[in-house]
């Protein structure tokens, strides 16, 4: 019997959307194009079929898709009254399906205490000037002339607000308050069924630097997907703006000679293999490269100049190269146990200015019984050389200096122990509370004697801080 | 429904997986207390007792006229809910019991979608005609149910009536595999599929036919002549995003007989068919 049948393929189109009237679904479903439906493999046997890797069909993202939120606020505190910071954190994950990911994150640091500001202790008290004073909208500070690099005098208004420092301690600028906003996402997409594109950005803003970032990168597995390799590239550009202009590098403190805002950037590439070894343990082995060009400097950092006997005579601002080359190697190895996991993994890094440093860290976790609980202690033990330019303080110098000097600690010879516990409650599938503590202890290896008088002052105290985070995983 | 019903939830919360089970069943019997042709409290018997005067139905029942009227038009007249009353002269069990021309050609005047009149949600069904929503029922209530569950329920799970199912997400094993029988081989799996999420449906003779003089006389019947379609393969499974949408496809396809390949091939529709 000849049968009268619409255009081929329209058939499905008007059943999708008769079926989508039906079933009260949303129009978005409706619109689903039909041949972006992908099929389910098939396979003649239970093994054969089990290594295909099943496509999945299209289904309707809005009820079995939930997205996952993760929120947390983490405190952080040094000893001696020095920085602070809450963050707040909120980052978001879904997936679409179809091995479509989408990751976004925010957060929100605020940031108060004192920082070092270079300059080593004396045994006489000495009076800094906040790094580069504070603009003032009103007229309620101080005139402060500076003069500019082609030696053009303006006059300014600037809340300059002196601080003293007894003798014998470690020099903290105390002003040192701000925020910082970060904005990250990520997204990935599948390229074909064994490769995958993932490509994001960022965003920095904090009141004396703004930066914007870009990657990608691509994957691709192997072998049953047991071995993913991975390339990507990485950019970013960044403005800086200190407080008040940018401090001429290498020139005399109290002169204060200014720059406008400088900028650096920053270009990195990395390849990865991610190798899943049996059922329980996966290896993760990594390489990037990363070059920094520009502004490289702390505009806060200044250095000390003492002279044979040991009295402080003068500062300088620091002086670093304007481009940096880093590499850096990482391996990691996750075995998973009946009832928790074992995370450990190793790092090694160098760069041009001669900051090698070697991290480990090792993380158990251990569920209860129940596997609605679990708890995470973690240990990481961090050391580094000094970079080559590194000086705690300069002795007969004049300013301004002609080689490279800094005197920032981070650029500094130390080692460092982090110990960490985090307490974690599934209160269901969707739902996850966590507690982190951390504490972190710094210990300088700088050997470096002082002249004179200043031998016996604690030049290198090091850093003790704490660290908490509370965080709260829900599924929406 | 008249096959076996499941819902499998993966969850080691046994009272996580009766509380849905239970979510499942009152779904699925409402459908069915709604629906059945075999109950005089259903819709469908209210239907019916008013013969052939205007009937008002409820919105979920309209829901369900409109898409059958939309089916009967893009099938060219294949899809008909109103072929029911064929079953009067069919009886498929497996026996050789074809019936005679003339029985058949006798109900021929009570089939066809358009001889009712169908305005939503008024419907006019002339006397002696019935109505049933059988080749629709089962995909509609495993996609009711389907979305009941999903509503409450983020784990990964599958429903599954008769071998109509549809599942939200890969179970921690990678997917749920899915056997298709081969008819006459009951149990045997003849093919096994894999699926991730959305729906797959099955139509065909797997169980229900006669057997006369070596010719199979499957149970998908043309409306238009009242007998069996002739040629069609034995078997046809299809996947789509939804069990309704895939249940239709099914049919369709078996409804053109030995055209059911092209049919299905033209849709770019994923199947596996068994002849």
């Amino acid at each position: 019997m000849p049968v009268t049948l619409p255009p081929a393929g329209s058939a499905r189109r008007r059943l999708i959307a008769a079926s989508c009237a039906l079933l009260g679904a949303t129009a978005a479903r409706a619109q689903q194009p039909a041949d972006s439906t992908k099929p389910v493999a098939s396979g003649t046997s239970v093994s054969n079929a089990a290594s295909v890797p099943a496509p999945v069909e299209d289904a309707t993202p809005t009820v079995d898709r939930p997205w996952i939120l993760d929120s947390a606020i983490a405190y952080y505190r040094e000893n001696d009254g020095r920085v602070s910071s809450v963050e707040p954190v909120i980052s978001a994950h879904h997936d679409f399906g179809d091995e479509r990911l989408l990751d976004v994150s925010a957060s929100f640091d605020v940031l108060s205490g004192g920082s070092p500001n270079g300059a080593i202790p004396s045994r006489q008290p000495q009076t800094f000037v906040t790094p580069s004073g504070i603009a003032l909208k009103s007229p309620a500070g101080n005139p402060i002339t500076y003069t500019n690099t082609s030696g053009k005098t303006t006059s300014a208004l600037y809340k300059f607000s002196p601080y003293t420092v007894p003798a014998g301690t470690l020099p903290v600028d105390d002003s040192l308050h701000g925020h910082r906003i970060g904005l990250t996402g990520n997204y990935q997409r599948p390229l074909s069924q064994d490769s995958r594109l993932s490509y994001g950005g960022s965003v920095v803003d904090q009141s004396d630097l703004f930066s914007i970032g870009a990657n990608g990168k691509y994957s691709r597995d192997f072998f049953e997907q047991n071995t993913t390799v991975s390339a990507g590239v990485n950019g970013q550009l960044e403005s800086v703006k200190p407080t008040g202009g940018t401090p001429l590098p290498g020139t005399d403190y109290l002169l204060f000679q200014k720059l406008k805002s400088k900028s650096n950037h920053d270009f990195g590439a990395l390849l990865g293999v991610h190798q899943v070894i049996s059922r329980r343990w996966w290896s993760e082995f990594d390489l990037a490269i990363d070059k920094q060009l520009g502004y490289l400097n702390d505009p806060y950092d200044i250095i000390s100049i003492a002279n044979s006997a040991g009295s402080i005579s003068d500062y300088v601002f620091e002086r670093r190269p304007d481009d940096r080359s880093r590499r850096s190697a990482f391996l990691e190895n996750r075995y998973a146990l009946d009832r928790g996991m074992v995370d450990v993994s190793l790092r090694h890094t160098s760069d041009s200015w001669g900051v090698n440093s070697n991290t480990a860290e090792v993380r158990f976790r251990y569920w209860n019984p129940q596997r609605d609980r679990y708890l995470e202690p973690s240990f990481r033990w961090y050391k580094q050389s000094a970079a080559d330019f590194y000086t705690p303080f300069l002795t007969n110098a004049t300013a301004p200096i002609a080689g490279y000097a800094s005197s920032d600690q981070r650029l500094s010879a130390f080692h460092a122990l982090t110990f960490g516990v985090k307490y974690g409650v599934k209160l269901d599938d969707d739902r996850e509370f966590s507690v982190r503590v951390e504490e972190y202890r710094q210990t300088s290896d700088n050997r470096q004697t002082p002249p004179g008088v200043l031998q016996g002052l604690d030049l290198y105290p090091g850093i003790n801080a704490i660290f908490v985070q509370f965080g709260w995983r829900f599924a929406e | 429904m008249a096959s076996p019903c499941e819902l499998l939830v993966e969850s080691d919360r046994p009272e996580e997986a009766r509380e849905l089970g239970a979510l499942a069943a009152a779904e699925c019997a409402r459908i069915e207390r709604k629906f059945s042709r075999y109950r005089d409290d259903s819709v469908l018997a209210a239907i019916h007792a008013a013969a052939g005067r205007p009937f008002e139905v409820d919105p979920e029942t309209a829901q369900l006229l409109d898409f059958a009227a939309e089916c009967h038009a893009l099938s060219g007249g294949l899809f008909d809910i109103t072929s029911g009353v064929l079953r009067r002269a069919w009886t498929f069990d497996g026996s050789a019991r074809v019936p005679d021309a003339a029985a058949v050609a006798a109900l021929l005047p009570l089939v066809g979608f358009h001889r009712l009149r169908w305005r939503n949600p008024v419907l006019e069904l002339p006397a002696g005609m019935e109505i049933d929503f059988g080749g629709i029922g089962k995909e509609y209530a495993v996609d009711r149910v389907y979305d009941a569950v999903a509503m409450r329920c983020r784990r990964p799970f599958l429903v599954n009536f008769g071998g109509d199912l549809r599942a939200n997400a890969a179970p921690k094993s990678g997917a749920w595999r899915v056997g298709i029988e081969r008819p006459g081989a009951e149990r045997v799996a003849s093919k096994l599929l894999e699926l991730e999420h959305g729906a797959l449906a099955t139509s065909g003779d797997t169980r229900r036919y006669l057997e006369k003089d070596g010719v199979r006389y499957g149970h998908i019947l043309d409306p238009r002549d009242g007998w069996p379609v002739r040629g069609a393969p034995q078997s046809v499974t299809v996947a789509a995003s939804s069990c309704t949408e895939a249940g239709l496809l099914a049919t369709l396809a078996l409804l053109q007989g030995p055209g059911a390949r092209a049919f299905l091939d033209a849709e770019g529709v994923r199947y596996w068919v068994i002849d």
